[in-house]
């Protein structure tokens, strides 16, 4: 083997710093495979085992490629490619054969370091980003260091302050090169991870599966006063058709805006959100946002708000809602949409007869059955609760008369089920309820365990309606948000529960110091690169003037740290016992006696010494005696220098 | 396997890379040198290119950025950033590896025609940053590479192949680093005026060697043999060892060596002249050869050869100076 096991052996500990944080997410296979040849080449460097030769190395190929297939029946797209790259670093280790394979090795770390970010883009991943490419730096100069002269620490070193040159480059790079708006081509399908949030259908259980998770959906910072948190109803997707089970949207308006209309004096509340790339295209507000045009987003027929593209990474936007708008669009055909139901003749008929039974019971008045239907829940025993039991066949039947025991989605749809069978036009809106405030900072923290489902109904004369079975039945979830509305209280995000106030309040930090890495790090783009430039003064400058100022930027940083690395070894550091010397030297000239130049330090002191006081002479002997014995003498070391240096710096000599 | 596949890839990526190396140093080469004594490499002395692997790096960096557009991933603009900083800082520190040394050639011992002449290049550190891994490319042997501590000053060997007799210069030297990360090579290519001087090739030892005609030309006016001792005379520098008289160097403190007379003369001349019909550069190898066997043999020889004329004597100056002549001998302008 060409290279010294040392060295593989660093670049051994090199590619495992790299792949164990995929080992948990890539499939059980992929992972032993790839423990298996790192042992190989640990046995190997301890001389147990030979090289794999030709045919073995051919032979852990096919091997590769079989587990790929099996555990993902594909080599292309960004897990597959993510585990058939891990595979082959370690191939590659194998047949380490020279200063090529070393980079190649190095280089795929590059991108498996790289593919972690489709997974997480948090402060730490930074952190981790660094330490990494610090240790392959270190590993590349531990390569190129031919004669060995460098210890590891040495090496680390060095590579550090590499990175740290490497870092005002990066910063300009990273502010000044102009973001062209992704993607350039479509993205394989498994493009973005799997996401927590809402989904495009509601069935029982879909939102609840969203209470437990401690993820954020997104961050909200208001204008003015947050408002109450009973205000806060971050409308999301809608939903009218229901076809027993699960309710979905209805697609069929297209482009069609709905009929908004200022009615009676509202509240405008300005805010703006940050999302979570959450992988789909609507956008989360207040009722209802207003002042659109200049935005890119467009509200639908049924108020949702949209985005031309799907979110996949952090995106911000500003908006003002305008609680004073009243939504007046229902033609005909949405009408009969939502007033639809699945098969009234055979399902859930107990539920139509008690809906008819309000009906008849309260008349025309559209209000007197919602009211009615709020009392039912009100007053019948029903339980809020995170573990509801399986509905069958007669779901609205099952849940309204025999458990009576469930979460937002089945009040509501149970709700939305009971309003149409009476005869009012009523669909399903899904979004988030509340918020939590960082008393840090002052904005509003949103997490998946906010997720909601409330109904809207069509009140004739007013229009659409915001109506929220789950007040009737757990006012709190409402008042104050999750944690104080569900028995199950382990089952949440421990966050939510409060207790330390000490860990609290660092955590409100982290989330806080995590927003606006959202808002500056991950959600920087080209909006955010024009508005920093507005911020700094730079209100007009485009993308000509952006790419001079990052040449010209470039320019001065590398003549900066060209600067730095060429002084830093160009005599910069003195000779300190020279510079002690030259004090004493100068101390001694006050006698009136200077030294010549060509003058040793013994020579000097006989010419000049009967001007000195006997005790000055002394200990200015003394003094030329330690630094003939430090320059020239076996005995120097760095603190006899010191001391030397401070003994000059003490000294003043007397004059006779 | 992987290996192979990744080479097919890669090797396109070298030539024209090599395209571009071999003008620019043929417009560089104008600069640079000879040089005799020490030479301080300066801004304009060292050169920088990216290595094959830097050049792949850079392709790395390209798939890296149209990745972080494609996905919209901030930290992926953060690595590929980072890391094109870290190729500039490993630009600078490589440059920085080279420049500054002070450089000087030193001479090399003679050798025969077709030996490796072994050369010395003196590297000195005047700086306050050591300078590692220092090299020469592998064309020269034994491609050794070593490291310049602050303050010092170190050798670079190597050795070139000789051919022909004569003064040998290996040219331009290139001297390169790719420390710290191997994605940049610096380099200085420089005359440093570095000579050695080539013997002609010595003619076997059997058959080639003509009989000598040791009578020939001038003789000494004391004949000295080898057979009968006819007294004691001040040693000369430059006389055979074997015939100083230790018994009286004991006694006198002074170095007395044994003269003969008589027998075969040990004096003899090798003479270009005498050798019959042949061409000049066999003449040289024969001459060569008898010097060799003259020297070994402790016999007093001289050399005469067209417009040069050494005066017998034995020793291992006076063989230089034969050996000399006969390497730096221009034929003037006739076929030998």
């Amino acid at each position: 083997m060409p290279a010294d096991s040392h060295k593989l052996w660093a670049l051994l500990a090199g590619i495992m710093l790299v792949t164990v944080p995929f080992f948990p997410r890539i499939p059980l296979p992929v992972t032993a495979l790839s423990l298996i040849m790192a042992l190989w080449l640990a046995a190997m460097l301890l001389n147990k085992i030979r090289q794999p030769d030709k045919w073995q190395r051919a032979g852990l190929l096919l091997l590769a490629i079989l587990v790929m297939s099996v555990s993902f029946g594909t080599l292309l797209g960004r897990d597959a490619g993510t585990g058939f790259l891990i595979l082959l670093a370690f191939l590659k280790m194998l047949e380490i054969n020279g200063k090529r394979d070393v980079y190649i090795v190095v280089y795929v770390e590059y991108f498996l370091i790289a593919s972690n970010f489709f997974h997480t883009q948090s402060p730490w991943v930074a952190l981790y980003v660094f330490a990494t490419v610090i240790y392959l730096t270190s590993i590349l100069i531990l390569f190129n260091d031919k004669i060995s002269t460098l210890d590891t620490r040495r090496r680390l070193m060095i590579a550090s302050r590499m990175i740290l040159q490497a870092t005002p480059f990066m910063l300009v790079l990273f502010i000044l090169f102009p973001r062209i708006p992704g993607p350039l081509w479509g993205l394989p399908k498994d493009a973005q991870a799997a996401v927590t949030g809402l989904s495009n259908s509601m069935s029982p259980g879909s939102v609840s599966s969203l209470i437990e998770s401690e993820e954020i959906a997104f961050r909200v910072r208001f204008a003015g006063q947050i408002p109450p948190h009973s205000d806060l109803y971050w409308r999301g997707p809608v939903f009218s058709r229901y076809d027993g089970q699960t309710w979905e949207a209805d697609n069929a308006f297209g482009k069609a805006t709905a009929n908004l209309i200022k009615g009676e004096k509202g509240k405008t509340i300005q805010y703006t959100v940050t999302l979570e790339p959450h992988q789909r295209n609507w956008l989360f507000a207040l009722n209802y946002p207003v002042n659109l045009q200049d935005s890119g987003y467009r509200l639908t027929r049924e108020v949702q708000l949209l985005s031309r593209k799907k979110i996949n990474s952090v995106t911000r936007y500003s908006l003002t809602s305008d609680s004073g708008i009243r939504n007046h669009s229902l033609s005909g055909y949405e009408r009969t949409k939502n007033l639809w139901l699945p098969d009234t003749d055979s399902l859930n008929q107990k539920t139509i007869a008690l809906a008819r039974q309000w009906r008849q019971l309260v008349g025309e008045d559209d209000r007197r059955v919602i009211d009615r239907a709020l009392r039912y829940f009100n007053e019948q025993p029903f339980v809020y609760t995170l573990n509801p039991p399986l509905l069958g066949n007669d779901a609205m039947d099952d849940f309204l008369f025999e458990t009576r025991r469930g979460f937002c989605e089945h009040y509501s749809s149970a709700f939305v089920y009971l309003a149409r069978a009476a005869g009012i036009p009523a669909r399903i809106v899904t979004g988030y309820q509340g918020g939590e405030k960082n008393p840090v900072d002052e904005y509003l923290i949103i997490r998946q365990s906010s997720a909601h489902a409330w109904a809207e109904i069509w009140i004739d004369g007013t229009g659409w309606q915001r109506v929220d079975p789950t007040a009737a039945v757990s006012p709190d979830r409402i008042e104050s948000g999750i944690q104080d509305a569900v028995a199950e209280r382990d089952l949440l995000p421990t966050i939510l529960l409060g207790g330390n106030s000490i860990l609290l309040g660092l955590r409100y930090r982290w989330d806080s110091f995590n927003y606006r890495w959202d808002e500056w790090v991950i959600g920087f783009n080209r909006e955010r690169q024009f508005e920093l430039f507005k911020k700094l003064g730079f209100a007009n400058i485009d993308w000509q003037g952006m790419v001079i100022g990052m040449v010209v930027l470039l320019a001065l940083v590398g003549t900066l740290i060209g600067l730095w690395i060429f002084w830093q070894g160009a005599g910069a550091r003195q000779d300190r016992l020279k510079q002690a010397y030259d004090r004493l030297c100068q101390k001694l000239a006050k006698t009136g006696i200077s030294k010549n130049n060509t003058e040793g330090p013994t020579e000097y002191f006989s010419r000049m010494r009967h001007k000195l006081t006997p005790a000055s002479a002394s200990k200015a002997r003394g003094l030329i005696q330690y630094y003939l014995a430090l320059r020239y003498g076996m005995a120097s070391s760095p603190d006899r220098q010191r001391q030397f240096i401070k003994s000059v710096r003490r000294f003043t000599p007397h004059l006779k | 396997m992987v290996s192979s596949i990744v080479n097919r890839l890669a090797a396109p990526l070298q030539y024209p890379l090599e395209c571009l190396r071999r003008p620019v140093e043929r417009f560089l080469a104008k600069r640079s040198g000879p040089f005799s004594g020490v030479i301080k490499l300066n801004n304009s002395l060292v050169y920088i290119l990216p290595t094959r692997v830097g050049m792949i790096f850079t392709i790395l960096l390209l798939v890296l950025l149209i990745g972080s557009i494609n996905y919209t991933i901030s930290l992926g603009f953060m690595l590929t950033f980072l890391l094109a900083g870290l190729g500039n800082v490993a630009m600078l520190m490589t440059w920085r590896n080279m420049a500054g040394l002070k450089l000087k050639g030193t001479g090399a011992k003679p050798v025969f025609a077709g030996q490796l002449a072994k050369f010395a290049i003196q590297l000195e550190n005047e700086t306050n940053d050591r300078r590692y891994a220092i090299s020469l490319p592998q064309k020269f042997m034994p491609g050794e590479v070593i490291d310049v501590p602050v303050g010092e000053q170190v050798l670079l060997h190597f050795s070139c192949r000789t051919q022909n007799r004569g003064l040998f210069n290996p040219g331009r030297i290139r001297i390169e680093t790719e420390f710290p990360v191997g994605l940049f090579v610096a380099w200085t290519w420089v005359d440093l005026d570095m000579q050695a001087l080539v013997y002609p090739v010595p003619a076997d030892k059997a058959g080639a060697i003509v009989p000598i005609s040791s009578q020939s030309g001038e003789q000494p006016s004391e004949a000295e043999g080898l057979e009968d001792f006819a007294g004691l005379r001040k040693y000369q520098t430059g006389e055979p060892w074997q015939r100083i008289s230790w018994k009286m160097a004991a006694r006198t403190d002074q170095l007395f060596s044994k003269k003969f007379t008589g027998g075969q003369p040990e004096l003899e001349w090798i003479d270009w002249f005498t050798l019959g019909e042949t061409s000049a550069e066999n003449r040289l190898s024969i001459m060569t050869r008898m010097i060799l066997d003259a020297q070994q043999a402790g016999r007093m020889y001289g050399l005469r050869m067209p417009a040069i004329e050494i005066k017998p004597d034995n020793g291992a100056h006076h063989r230089h100076e034969c050996l000399q002549a006969l390497a730096l001998y221009k034929d003037a302008g006739h076929a030998g």
